[in-house]
């Protein structure tokens, strides 16, 4: 029995080339019961890989191969593979995340984090100090990483054994025996044997497990060239350039349990390792996250969230023909929001929609023309609401046009609806503050959307330019000339 | 699919040369030569070059034999031939 503990999606961003969705539906394929994603220094990808495994029947186990840095006196970034646990080894996780992304970066005034100073105002590769990887080790299990960047097998790898050992050591203070595995991998290069018997016994001094992992970066080895070609995008370099960095064969595509077996037949204990842990990697994102919107729980929300609309039908459709079919409308939909339990995450949009109000009032001053002007807007499927029109988040008439309903609430529904509420940019720089004071820093942050998994296009882009863009990348990568890969007309 | 041996680029070191290999049923060579393998120390695999007119795909071995030798050879899958190589 095997269970994969060390995979990449596309989320490892241009060091991954299958989709979180493709890993899960092969590992059902190939019949694994579960299967770990643990992609670069994030947990991007691992609520969709935990619904994707979910719909197949294979168990998910989320972490990450966090980067961390150790001080010595040539310090370089060396690899963790980190799974969780339990729900404190996610928040540990998301903690130690966080911290690698601030990590060692140079403010700048314009708010981003760049190497400073710097002519090309390169943005830093995430890492985190190794000490603070050893407050934060709850309710995680820690492998020691893998065989080129691995915090003991890569120290190994660049000739460093009493560097391996000390970092094996400590790691295995920080984690515990029970939480710390030596990862043995075999990704079919010159060392693998040596490397491997190396680590085993190390393992066996330490008085811990060694566990085999694959380091797999695709679903299926024909997913590989993208994989070097990403390599070589992310490098800036063509393929040829990138030879000793990319994988160099078509071995870290996801293994069946008879190709682990083969691949790790010197050391079978350590893929037996890798379904005993598997069995202990409980944590389900999908159901253990523990969120509530604010709100949720306060048991007057149905009744002010009722009393708000009902007033406000009153104003909006008395005398008007639509007003009997308003109010059956209202109630039908009042139900269906107390059943979902989302009273409060209505309030909650209404109540920043009052705060823009205040805060545009603020802004624009009482003379401005710009005073009439909405403080926010909502759009997209949410305009088919009743709830919304009448709190202010729509300014459609869901009643008057005869707008469907269904396909913003419904009974079916297992996430919470969507309102995007869009706000002009006159206020934004005085309601995005005013918003954390309101509901406090550690229920509201800023987020970015990447808009693609390899590279993240500027809002500025056209969609062609995406598309553009992505064959000038491979182009060079492919060491083709410009005329090659540039648009041949419009 | 051309081969490493048409390359005709005067100067060149290291040159791989055909050698006989007896291999096990799991393709692990058993003798080179009429030297029997003592023990296999290596195996990796090289496929790169996919992009070009001539892919690589080598098995490598990393092999002592039975006179004490360490050498290396590798197996060309798609043509089954094996070639030795200076480590």
């Amino acid at each position: 029995m095997y269970t994969e503990l060390h995979c990449h999606s596309a989320y490892s961003f241009l060091d991954g080339a299958s989709d979180p969705a493709e890993l899960a539906a092969t590992a059902a394929d190939l019949g694994h019961e579960a299967l770990a994603l643990t992609d670069h220094d994030n947990v991007c990808g691992a609520m969709e890989f935990a619904h994707a495994c979910a719909g197949v029947g294979v168990r998910p186990i989320v972490g990450c191969e966090l980067t961390v840095e150790v001080p010595r006196r040539r310090p370089r970034p060396v690899h963790v593979t980190l799974l969780v646990e339990e729900g404190r080894g996610w928040a540990n996780l998301c903690r130690l995340i966080t911290g690698a992304q601030r990590g060692p970066r140079e403010p700048t005034s314009n708010g981003l984090r760049f190497r400073a100073p710097s002519r090309q105002r390169e943005l830093l590769p995430p890492s985190l100090p190794i000490d603070e990887l050893e407050r934060h080790t709850e309710g995680l299990v820690c492998l020691s990483g893998c065989a080129r960047d691995g915090a003991v097998a890569g120290s190994w790898e660049r000739g460093d054994p009493t560097g391996a050992a000390y970092l094996a050591r400590r790691l295995l203070r920080a984690f515990g025996p029970d939480r710390f595995r030596i990862e043995l991998q075999r990704p079919l290069w010159r060392h693998d044997r040596s490397r491997n018997r190396w680590l085993a016994s190390l393992a066996e001094r330490l008085g811990v497990p060694a566990v085999a992992t694959g380091d797999a970066h695709a679903h299926h080895r024909s997913r590989l060239p993208l994989q070097d070609a990403l390599v070589a995008v992310r490098l800036g370099a063509t393929l040829d350039e990138t030879e000793g960095l990319r994988r160099g064969n078509s071995a870290s595509a996801l293994l069946s349990a008879e190709q682990a077996a083969t691949r790790f037949r010197d050391h079978p204990e350590a893929v037996a390792e890798t379904a005993r842990l598997a069995e202990r990697l409980r944590f389900d994102l999908t159901r253990e996250l523990g969120y509530s919107y604010p709100g949720a729980e306060d048991r007057g929300a149905d009744r002010r969230l009722a009393d708000l609309c009902r007033m406000r039908l009153i104003h909006r459709y008395e005398g008007t023909p639509h007003c009997a079919e308003a109010e059956r409308r209202l109630e039908e939909e009042l139900a269906l929001i107390r059943e979902l339990r989302l009273s409060g995450f209505f309030l909650l949009h209404q109540d920043m929609l009052e705060l823009a109000r205040e805060v545009a009032a603020e802004v624009r001053g009482p003379d401005s023309a710009r005073r009439l002007l909405p403080p926010g807007r909502g759009r997209g499927s949410s305009v088919s609401s009743l709830v919304c029109y009448l709190t202010g988040l729509s300014h459609i008439d869901p009643v008057k046009n005869d707008l469907f309903l269904g396909r913003f609430l419904n009974e079916e529904l297992t996430e919470v609806p969507d309102i995007d509420l869009d706000f002009p940019r006159d206020i934004r720089e005085k309601l995005i503050p005013r918003v954390h004071e309101r509901y406090g820093p550690e229920r509201s942050a800023p987020i970015a959307a990447r808009r693609s998994r390899s590279i993240c296009p500027p809002r500025s882009w056209k969609p062609t330019t995406f598309a553009t863009r992505s064959i000038s990348s491979a182009g060079s990568a492919s060491a083709l000339p410009r005329s090659r890969t540039a648009p041949r007309g419009r | 699919m051309g081969s490493w041996e048409d390359d005709v680029r005067p100067g060149r070191v290291n040159k791989p040369w055909p050698v006989p290999v007896q291999v096990g049923s799991d393709g692990t060579p058993q003798a080179v030569g009429r030297l029997a393998v003592e023990s296999v120390r290596e195996e990796w695999l090289v496929e790169d070059g996919w992009w070009t007119q001539k892919p690589l795909r080598r098995r490598y071995f990393e092999l002592v034999l039975e006179d004490g030798s360490d050498v290396v050879v590798f197996c060309e899958p798609d043509s089954g031939r094996w070639f030795r190589q200076r480590d």
